[in-house]
């Protein structure tokens, strides 16, 4: 008599650590919920940094709702990074140079990887994403950090600008976007909860990243609220383990753009000295593309009294 | 926000919506930073006695700039740059939270704050922990003297254990000497 034993049983969860690009110039930018200004913030500091004349690259990962495209292109025609993720481009494809001139005349450039071409999400190409990470992972994850380092070996630094973990992209999507990169900056507001949310997501979504920066956006420009929200440094340093965090003042001239259609950024129309918002940005911007490692955690921010 | 940047001329779009569901509708001039009329009337403090909340729009606003004027489109609120009269009036505003910005504190120069390492470290050794979690492992976390102990199952492949310690030297590398080993 032959007996014939089936085992039955899950299959085993393939363990992964996702590590991200060895390149230390990558800087991805995430955020827990939209309306906190992760693009404008990206936007501002990638042009104070172009304005210095280095090359600067920005790669809108957000497929869903591409605010960085709109932003700077107005809308796109033809390849992005959906494309290339699909293998229907190559890097050197999907890389647009966008470029304004400032009161003084200079041209500042920057180039980006905007989303997708702007039919994709209507002719169902990011659902067709969704489809393909479930059975080419690998391939995709490979695709992306190849264009990330072509990116970061032709430029001195690169920007990425995560969509919210909150929104419709999938886990294996982020799980992409977090091998693209180096660091992580966060975007948060002063509200305690956001701050919990995002701690929350980075664990969820982003576990193996260093942080570098956590920006708290949008603080009242009132000395009370002001004072109140530099006096959370410490708490917002352990918390992300971050090299630094940097203390945004709320100023209408980041937002101060057309609702549709390319829009320069406020650090192209306005000097540093204009604008108190400006002036913290200027300060991260210069750490950022120098990559300083402090001691323990630095807090920068409007002196106050 | 510098003197230069006042709203010099033109219409402000205040609508107050009543009680009874009625909205009251100005239309504001501004002429040589001043609030010179208003239609049907320019609104006193009792037209908002009975508000629940009022918008101003500002659709078409000239602003002087160092001497050049500059069409201001956008719908962006700066309290500060409209004429002291209208001020006052978007202060009577119910239900929303307007501010002035503090002068001062806008002009102060950007500083900074070190926190030491040695108050960051016992939390982040928390961080980690969780972290390890996350990534579907299981392990303890120990700190001696700056280094930073992680000792994980033995079942974990050496692929991963070497991806764990590449992990934790990026992220917690500048504050502790990371170890990672199996027991």
């Amino acid at each position: 008599m032959i007996t014939v034993i089936l085992f039955f049983g899950k299959k085993k969860k393939k363990e992964e650590i996702v590590v991200g690009v060895d390149k230390d110039n990558v800087f991805g930018t995430m955020s827990p919920k939209g309306g906190v200004g992760k693009t404008s913030i990206t936007v501002e500091v990638a042009f104070i940094i172009a304005q210095k004349d280095y090359r600067v690259g920005l790669v809108d990962w957000d497929l869903w709702s591409p605010r960085l495209t709109s932003r700077l292109l107005g809308s796109s025609e033809g390849p992005g990074l959906l494309e290339l993720l699909l293998g229907e481009a190559e890097p050197e494809d999907v890389i647009k140079e966008v470029s304004f001139t400032t009161s003084e005349g200079k041209v500042v450039r920057v180039h980006l990887v905007p989303a997708s071409d702007k039919d994709a999400l209507v002719r169902g190409e990011v659902k067709r994403l969704a489809r393909e990470l479930e059975e080419h992972y690998d391939k995709i994850r490979e695709r992306a950090v190849a264009l990330i380092n072509y990116l970061a070996s032709t430029h001195d630094i690169v920007f990425n600008d995560y969509p919210v973990p909150s929104g419709p992209a999938p886990a294996p999507f982020h799980r992409v976007a977090a091998s693209a990169t180096h660091w992580l900056n966060i975007v948060i507001d002063a509200v305690p909860t956001t701050a919990e949310y995002a701690a929350r997501y980075v664990e969820m979504f982003y576990p193996s990243l260093p942080v570098y920066m956590v920006f708290v956006n949008m603080i009242k420009p009132v000395h009370y609220e002001y004072r109140a929200a530099v006096a959370k440094a410490p708490e917002l340093c352990k918390k992300f383990a971050a090299k630094y965090v940097v203390f945004v003042p709320f100023d209408g001239k980041l937002y101060d753009v057309k609702v549709s259609g390319a829009a320069p950024p406020a650090s192209v129309n306005y000097k540093p000295t204009e604008s108190a918002a400006l002036k913290v940005l200027r300060d991260a911007a210069m750490r950022l593309i120098r990559r300083d490692k402090p001691m323990g955690c630095v807090a920068l921010h409007l002196k106050v009294l | 926000m510098s003197e230069v940047k006042k709203i010099e001329k033109g219409t402000v779009i205040l609508l107050i919506l009543k009680r009874n569901l009625t909205w009251d509708k100005y239309i504001l001039t501004i002429e040589n930073n001043k609030l010179v009329a208003g239609e049907p009337k320019i609104p006193s403090e009792n037209d908002f006695k009975d508000a629940i909340l009022a918008l101003l729009i500002i659709p078409h606003t000239i602003k002087k700039e160092e001497g050049f004027e500059k069409l201001v489109e956008s719908a962006g609120l700066d309290v500060e740059s409209l004429p002291e009269d209208v001020k006052r009036l978007v202060q009577l505003i119910p239900g929303i939270e307007l501010f002035i910005p503090d002068k001062d504190l806008l002009e102060a120069n950007v500083g900074e704050t070190v926190i030491p390492p040695e108050e960051i470290m016992d939390e982040v050794v928390n961080m980690v922990e969780t972290m390890i979690k996350e990534l579907g492992l299981e392990g303890q976390v120990k700190v001696a003297n700056h280094e930073l102990y992680v000792i994980v199952s033995k079942r974990v492949p050496k692929k991963v254990l070497q991806q764990l310690e590449k992990v934790l030297e990026t992220r917690v590398g500048d504050l502790f000497r990371v170890k990672v080993t199996t027991g």
